[in-house]
């Protein structure tokens, strides 16, 4: 369940790019191919444009939409990464993605409400 | 009472906790894991347990499954929900699954149980001094705290005040009933002992959860129910209040509003109504088809016996001046409680420190503290129903959590995201969630 503000879906969204550039980074060591930063990237933009709707639209977010929006920035990800034609397979970003979602999810989930006791209760801003 | 002097005050405990309640329980967990020593926390109770009072209330109305979802829990912190615990215990996706859909509801039974293991594991009985608070006088640095024979029980530096409900409403009819036949135990509120009997007409007046739990006994039970609300049913909200409240999403927009309408919206927020769960939802068609449900707007005047020893209720309906006669075995007055500024010791408060009240709110700071009587380094704060004017789902186990983890900043100091600070939380929260005691 989430009741986040803008700014709180946006920082908390930001935090999580430390994850996802880590997860970056074991997947340029372990495939050598460097166009995973440009992947973050694109990730990254897709994410903070996707956030601020789903801020300005949503109030209460379910769990299960969590994998709906998941898939929609998955597409979108996946769609502006052929236009720019960054050299990654859509099944190697498919699991380069779906690895940093499932990391991101399982922090944010379980161990942000513990490092901030009132991360929730502040709408999941941060600062 | 007794006279105080210096010798008679001993010296203060840093945190008195005035109840012993889930709401105590959950700020006693909070200020725990936020590395409060037990020893610096009193909690001041004539209940030996938490959720013993709560239990007989919910027993009563035959209450099975809680309101509440997944994060209504004692843990300090949102996470594990109780559904993610549950899967692990289980070893079932069923309870993730329906927590992803806002349909996951802890039983009663749990809920007390997980209350009874955390109050172990955080020490709260070593805190626990047997004692009901009955006044508490402002001192320039401390709060003393009476009993109800006026004798100083202690002296603390901070209070906060975790009272509960105040005593349930009993409608005027109702109460007069019971002065007139004492032996008659046909006529009851909510949460008194009854039995219920199959294929007899029960009334019932109300319009709020207890309301509706007792129609669902009564309908499974074979009996048949008619219900009286005053000011209508309203269905379907899922929450006691709605969801926005539980952040700053909701609480930001209410609390930036003008005393007035921040009112208005307190009392459109804390208004009784019933969620339709999945099982309700099939119980309430299928008893308003057979006839075994039936809902009256309208407001009950009096309640009499007839001749033949049956009780005949006078019911009148909005816009009407006839007054209506139904006939019913029982009455069961489900009409929730009194405003918490009804508590003695909050009316005690109020009345002797001219604290500030707005329609049947307690005004508090946001962060459920009473302005009056808060001075840096000593304050006194208020949680559980009592702070719905700081936030609306005050009753709420997440509502008390949001008070508590903010009263906590002024004991514990703010949270910060220093790395050592992040490695204490995640080991006391670790020894939470795998049943090891705080240290």
């Amino acid at each position: 369940m989430t009741l986040a503000t803008l700014h709180g879906r946006l920082q908390t969204k930001a935090v999580t790019y430390l994850l996802a550039l880590t997860t970056a980074l074991v997947f340029v060591l372990a495939t050598g191919n460097s166009a995973y930063w440009s992947l973050f990237a694109v990730m990254a933009i897709v994410g903070l444009v996707l956030e601020t709707v789903w801020g300005l639209v949503i109030t209460h977010q379910p769990g299960w939409v969590a994998f709906v929006f998941a898939l929609a920035e998955f597409g979108y990800t996946a769609a502006l990464a052929a236009v720019l034609g960054i050299p990654v397979s859509l099944a190697a970003g498919a699991t380069y993605y779906t690895v940093t979602w499932i990391v991101t999810q399982l922090i944010v989930i379980y161990l942000f409400p513990v490092w901030y006791t009132k991360w929730a209760d502040d709408g999941r801003e941060i600062w | 009472m007794s006279e105080i002097t210096p010798e008679n005050q001993g010296v203060a405990v840093p945190v008195g906790i005035v109840g012993g309640g889930f709401a105590a329980l959950i700020a006693y967990v909070v200020l725990r894991f936020r590395g409060v020593p037990a020893q610096n926390i009193r909690v001041f109770s004539a209940d030996n347990s938490p959720g013993e009072a709560w239990l007989k209330m919910v027993q009563a109305i035959g209450q099975k499954t809680m309101r509440s979802e997944s994060i209504g829990h004692f843990f300090p912190t949102d996470s594990p929900g109780l559904a993610t615990l549950e899967l692990f215990k289980k070893r079932s996706l069923k309870p993730i699954i329906l927590s992803w859909f806002d349909q996951y509801r802890p039983t009663v039974e749990s809920i007390i149980k997980h209350a009874h293991e955390i109050a172990q594991q955080v020490h709260f009985w070593q805190s626990l001094v047997p004692a009901r608070i009955a006044h508490i006088r402002k001192t320039p640095d401390s709060f003393l705290l009476y009993n109800e024979k006026e004798e100083l029980v202690a002296r603390v530096n901070n209070v906060i005040i975790a009272v509960g409900h105040a005593d349930p409403v009993l409608p005027e009819p109702v109460k007069k009933f019971k002065e007139m036949y004492p032996q008659d135990s046909r006529v009851n509120g909510a949460f008194d002992e009854k039995q219920v009997q199959p294929g007899h007409p029960y009334l019932v007046i109300g319009d709020g959860l207890s309301a509706a739990t007792e129609w669902v006994r009564i309908i499974e039970s074979g009996g048949c129910v008619i219900a009286v609300s005053q000011k209508g049913f309203q269905f379907g909200q899922p929450l006691t209040t709605p969801r926005r409240y539980m952040s700053k999403r909701g609480l930001g927009p209410f609390r930036r509003k003008q005393t007035g309408a921040r009112c208005a919206e307190l009392i459109q927020a804390t208004c009784a109504n019933i969620p339709l769960y999945t099982g309700w939802k099939k119980i309430f068609r299928q008893a308003l088809a057979e006839g075994a449900l039936h809902l009256i707007q309208g407001n009950v005047t009096d309640i009499q016996k007839d001749s033949t020893n049956k009780l005949d209720i006078t019911v009148v309906r909005p816009g009407s001046e006839v007054p209506e006669i139904i006939e019913a075995d029982q009455v069961i007055a489900a009409t929730g409680f009194y405003p918490a500024i009804k508590n003695p010791l909050i009316a005690q408060l109020i009345q002797d420190y001219n604290l500030p009240i707005h329609d049947r709110f307690l005004v508090l700071k946001d962060d459920c503290c009473i302005e009056k009587l808060s001075t840096p380094g000593s304050f006194a704060a208020v949680l559980g129903h009592a702070s719905a004017w700081a936030i609306p789902c005050a009753d709420s186990f997440a509502g008390m959590k949001i008070g508590a983890r903010k009263i906590a900043d002024y004991v514990a100091g703010k949270e910060s995201w220093n790395a050592r600070e992040l490695a204490r939380k995640t080991n006391r929260w670790a020894a939470l969630v795998f049943g090891k005691e705080l240290v």
